[in-house]
């Protein structure tokens, strides 16, 4: 018997990563970036952070060519702002929460504003609400009216389908020469003027029609 | 026989002459199952894409006429991106009697030496019989430079032609330059084939004198009255893709040919996905002349089902693609995997690689048209993706949302629920 417990313990030591280890680390990052890296892992995992988003940060930098000292640079910011995005999400945010709050954050959003938008009641897609967030500001809309376009979305419960069609409508009315902030404040009013989702079959709506005669 | 579209036309020998070995060996038409099962199998375990076409239609049958035909054709793709191989064939069961095949193969390469600036070779063959006709065959080879990538850009190639044409064996330069674009599903191409062929002079013009190849030659010296034939084939283009169906135009022109009159062909294709793997196809138009093989000028049609053997099984029927439809979507997988699917049109090669694959390139495989897949793990959550085209530079897919990636470039944010 124990044989068998001192078996299933050597299996589980060999199966199991050690703190302070991962082998996807060993062969692709250099001994000292490594070590860097690690160290970083660690905190995360003291402070109940996720800690896969930091390896995979690593790796990101090693396949895209970086230097060990901007992979380890990298990696910090990225434990700082899932810090900042456990501290403005709450203690139950879920991982994919708090790695879609700091890439929010890493756009230039507020905590205050991502405290906001978990307030508003996004629930369920708040994660979906942080991404389409993040990536308005990447695309030019100053980070509190994109918060502001992307909270009167998570007012009406909006889903996958709404949050797309806000970025695609704000990306394509940039393109044709509209300024970022009026686009994305303007498509979040139309997206959510009815109560019923606005999904056409055939795909999101072209720019609105000219307002010929002054009616509206 | 068939012209298919974005390619040559494919044409056969004359009547008269030493008929095709390979079709006198063989008369029987049960003969070619053997054969042609025994050449698909192993294909098919090596395909990138393994395609077999049957139908019914209207074939070239002999240098002036044409036939109805049952027509079986299997196309056999393998790699991608900067090494393309590809192997067709097509047996004919005539109307008429007898059966006409075809084989033909290509292989192209290309070494990117610079931003947008790539070195091509491509290797081309091609044989042909009908019974009781000459079998006939040409293999091309042609080295050139690429400019642009594969949604813009332009070529420019050179190289040389030897032709087992019914006048005897012949070698021609050749050249050719195109320039293609993308504009959303429709790909447009335009391109001009400079040739030139010896052949018999029949009618009273300015002939050419040639020796004969050998003054050592046994045979009695005879001065065969040539003249040489320099021509251009200009041809555009247009490929369009909407959802299932998939439609292909082309009109061309022949020009600078001082024995004949200018003449002109077009073709048109359609396909339409019914279902995972299986399509319905349709071609018609008419052939140019063959100069280098005496085949004249004729009309094609032909109807069938394309079946995919490569994409068949793998349960993932093609996504229809509204626009605004993100280039990459996931999908449960009944394993604990997920299938993930590219909408890549155009493309020969597509890669993945994220923080699901610890950022290594993955490849996708061929599912349909334009359709790329692969199955991964992916665990629900928030994702970084970057996705390259033909060996291009890594991109945020399009219509995913996209942040720095504080490596100077861009990434895909993938959600997964």
């Amino acid at each position: 018997m124990r044989w068998v417990a001192a078996a299933l313990c050597a299996l589980l030591a060999t199966a199991t990563p050690l703190h302070g280890q991962d082998r996807r680390l060993d062969d692709r990052l250099d001994a000292e970036t490594r070590r860097a890296v690690l160290a970083l892992v660690d905190s995360a995992r003291a402070a109940g952070l996720p800690t896969e988003p930091l390896i995979q940060k690593a790796l990101e930098g090693e396949s895209k060519g970086a230097t060990g000292e901007r992979i380890v640079a990298a990696v910090h910011a990225l434990l700082g702002r899932l810090r900042e995005a456990r501290g403005a999400l709450g203690p139950t945010a879920g991982d994919a929460e708090l790695v879609a709050g700091a890439a929010a954050i890493s756009v230039g959003v507020s905590a205050d504003r991502l405290e906001r938008l978990r307030r508003v009641g996004a629930g369920a897609s708040l994660t979906l609400a942080l991404v389409a967030l993040a990536d308005l500001v990447q695309r030019g809309v100053p980070p509190d009216t994109a918060a502001t376009a992307i909270e009167a979305l998570a007012r009406v419960r909006s889903g996958e389908a709404e949050y797309r069609m806000l970025r695609q409508l704000v990306e394509q009315d940039i393109r044709t020469g509209a300024a970022p902030a009026a686009a994305a404040l303007e498509r979040a009013r139309l997206i959510t003027g009815g109560r019923s989702p606005v999904i056409p079959p055939d795909g999101p709506p072209g720019p609105e029609p000219p307002n010929v005669g002054g009616e509206r | 026989m068939v012209a298919r579209v974005g390619g040559r036309a494919h044409v056969v020998g004359r009547t008269a002459g030493r008929p095709g070995t390979l079709l006198r060996r063989c008369p029987g038409r049960s003969r070619w199952a053997p054969l042609v099962v025994a050449l698909l199998t192993p294909a098919a375990a090596v395909a990138q894409r393994l395609d077999i076409e049957a139908g019914t239609g209207i074939i070239r049958s002999g240098p002036a006429t044409t036939a109805a035909a049952a027509i079986l054709a299997p196309t056999l793709a393998i790699g991608g991106g900067d090494s393309i191989l590809q192997l067709g064939g097509q047996l004919a069961g005539l109307a008429t009697g007898g059966v006409a095949a075809e084989l033909y193969g290509t292989g192209a390469w290309s070494h990117a030496v610079g931003d947008g600036i790539g070195l091509a070779a491509r290797l081309e063959g091609r044989w042909s019989a009908l019974p009781a006709a000459v079998d006939v065959g040409e293999a091309r080879v042609m080295l050139g430079i690429r400019l642009g990538g594969p949604n813009r850009g332009a070529s420019a190639e050179i190289g040389v032609a030897r032709y087992r044409a019914p006048t005897g064996p012949q070698t021609a330069p050749q050249g050719e330059i195109a320039a293609w674009s993308v504009f959303g599903r429709l790909r447009l191409r335009a391109s001009a084939a400079m040739s030139a062929f010896r052949e018999p002079l029949t009618a009273p013009q300015e002939p050419v004198v040639e020796p004969p190849d050998s003054a050592l030659s046994s045979e009695p010296p005879v001065a065969r009255t040539m003249r040489l034939r320099r021509y251009t084939d200009a041809e555009l283009g247009a490929e369009w893709r909407p959802g299932r169906l998939e439609l292909h135009l082309a009109w061309g022109v022949r020009m600078r040919d001082a024995a004949s009159v200018a003449e002109s062909w077009g073709r048109a294709a359609a396909s339409y996905v019914l279902r995972d793997g299986l399509a319905l196809t349709a071609a018609a138009g008419v052939m140019p002349t063959s100069i280098e093989w005496g085949l004249r000028r004729a009309p094609f049609g032909r109807i069938g089902l394309r079946f995919d053997v490569s994409a068949a099984g793998s349960g993932v029927p093609p996504i229809p693609a509204p626009p605004g439809t993100p280039a990459l979507q996931v999908r449960n997988a009944s394993d604990g995997y997920v299938v993930l699917l590219a909408r890549v049109p155009g493309a020969r090669r597509v890669e993945v690689k994220g923080d699901f694959t610890d950022w290594q390139p993955v490849e996708l495989s061929a599912a349909g048209p334009d359709l790329w897949q692969a199955h991964l793990r992916v665990a629900p959550g928030i994702h970084r993706v970057n996705l390259r085209v033909d060996g291009g530079a890594w991109m945020v897919p399009p219509g995913l949302p996209s942040v720095l990636d504080e490596f100077g470039g861009m990434v895909g944010l993938l959600v997964v629920e």
